[in-house]
């Protein structure tokens, strides 16, 4: 994000100060959009000195254009792969009841994303996504991994729909800051990946009623944030795994058929 | 001697009909200090008139069916200046929105006697100073966004006993120290710190 501090210009005095000056902080995506900013930017910088230095009045729309540009380039960024992010989940999820039919793009103002169904956002004028929340949706297709560009992402609920295929094997990577991932009552198949131990802030975890199969693996033990973690009604195997900061009751391991808890010598059946 | 007494009597009587006002005069005493303590090139505040019963037909506030004050609604309204301790004293305020604005100084402590807030909404501004550990008795507040200021010192402990918090953002100030991790602050990560 980049700030923007202007001292008041006094464009009838003839020798008049400019002082504007611009502090860059860390950008996520150099997009051709905000180069070509910086490009005509710079252009009209030149132009206004120019014109200072050729003691005539700048017009006020050219000085107006210049701060605009610069007030739109630094919005740009983190807005745009936010925009990007819920556009290519809206691509790869298919919608039959039209739940995600507010989910449209074609006019772009500041915090439109805000108003779309099952969008939370950070701020209700900018486009920052902290949750989606699309549970019971009846939505189909696999694990929608344009979710990786809301970089800002807190929560995500895609739980009560009928989504299929593997839970990605760097999901750490996708959605290293979420707190809360429920994906339970889907069709996730295959094993649950040992990157979610490295989603280290997640205080809600669940899995439950879906086609996972074989070890949980024991690192998400090491997740020192759980509150809540359940896996019960899928097809796993072996142990449970021993959480440091948390208790997981029995019934988050149930319908299980060959997981079993070494300790209580329990096994978690059907 | 008995021409004394009497305008004392009457002196006293004057005295404590000022002192108890009707309490929604008060809120608008309050709002009124705020008004100016704030300059307001685009007007905003004009419908804001002293001299009306309650401030409950100003443009921007709104009130509850008990003309008592539940939000004060200033974002992106050009306003600078800073802000003032009477607005600890609307009691049911809810809502707080002074976001994009230019306002300056610090905030006041006062504003932990908001007791009902939900929303505290002072982002994108220029405040200084630290975070009240006040604050930390807002126990009903969801939304507390301070980022893109220049906050200094370090996060109140204080902060972590508010159960509701949902959306926290401290980002983009000067703020130093350890961030907590302990109570409701488990569920913040630092996206919101940085």
């Amino acid at each position: 994000m980049k700030r923007i501090t202007r001292s008041p210009l006094s464009i009838k005095d003839p020798s008049f100060h400019t002082s504007l000056e611009v502090k860059y902080e860390a950008c996520l995506v150099p997009a051709i959009l905000s180069w070509f900013c910086i490009l005509v930017s710079f252009w009209f910088m030149i132009a206004v000195v120019m014109s200072m230095v050729s003691g005539f009045r700048a017009p006020p729309a050219l000085i107006t254009i210049f701060i605009w540009l610069l007030v739109v380039e630094s919005f740009g960024h983190a807005a745009q792969t936010d925009i990007d992010c819920l556009r290519d989940i809206q691509a790869s999820l298919q919608d039959p009841f039209n739940y995600l039919s507010s989910w449209r793009f074609n006019n772009t103002t500041e915090g439109f994303i805000c108003k779309f169904a099952g969008v939370d956002c950070w701020h209700p004028d900018e486009n920052k996504v902290l949750n989606i929340r699309l549970g019971d949706m009846g939505l189909r297709g696999k694990f929608p991994l344009g979710v990786s560009r809301c970089s800002s992402l807190t929560g995500l609920d895609l739980s009560g729909n009928s989504i299929r295929g593997n839970i990605p094997s760097n999901i750490s990577k996708l959605i290293g800051f979420v707190t809360s991932l429920d994906l339970s009552s889907n069709h996730f198949s295959g094993e649950i990946p040992v990157d979610l131990a490295n989603c280290s802030y997640l205080n809600i975890l669940k899995l439950d009623n879906n086609q996972l199969r074989g070890r949980i693996p024991p690192q998400i033990g090491l997740l020192n944030r759980i509150k809540t973690f359940s896996v019960s009604r899928n097809q796993l195997s072996g142990p449970v795994p021993r959480f440091i900061s948390a208790t997981i009751p029995a019934e988050s391991y149930a319908n299980n058929p060959g997981l079993c808890d070494i300790s209580a010598h329990l096994q978690f059946q059907a | 001697m008995a021409t004394v007494l009497s305008l004392s009597f009457l002196c006293l009587i004057l005295v404590f009909a000022r002192l108890s006002p009707v309490s929604a005069n008060a809120e608008g005493d309050a709002l009124n200090a705020l008004k100016s303590n704030l300059a307001d090139p685009n007007n905003v505040l004009q419908s804001w008139d002293p001299t009306l019963v309650n401030p409950c037909t100003w443009l921007h506030v709104t009130c509850n069916s008990d003309n008592s004050v539940t939000r004060v609604d200033l974002g992106n309204a050009n306003l600078s200046g800073q802000l003032v301790p009477q607005l600890g004293q609307l009691e049911n305020l809810q809502y707080l929105e002074l976001y994009s604005n230019n306002i300056s100084g610090r905030i006041p402590n006062e504003l932990g006697n908001l007791t009902n807030l939900v929303s505290l909404d002072l982002y994108l501004n220029r405040l200084s100073g630290p975070i009240p550990d006040t604050l930390g008795k807002l126990q009903r507040l969801r939304f507390l966004r301070l980022n893109n200021n220049t906050l200094s010192g370090q996060i109140p402990m204080s902060l972590t006993t508010i159960n509701t918090l949902q959306v926290l953002d401290l980002s983009s100030n000067q703020l130093t120290g350890p961030i907590p991790v302990n109570g409701s602050f488990q569920l913040f990560t630092p996206i919101r710190f940085n």
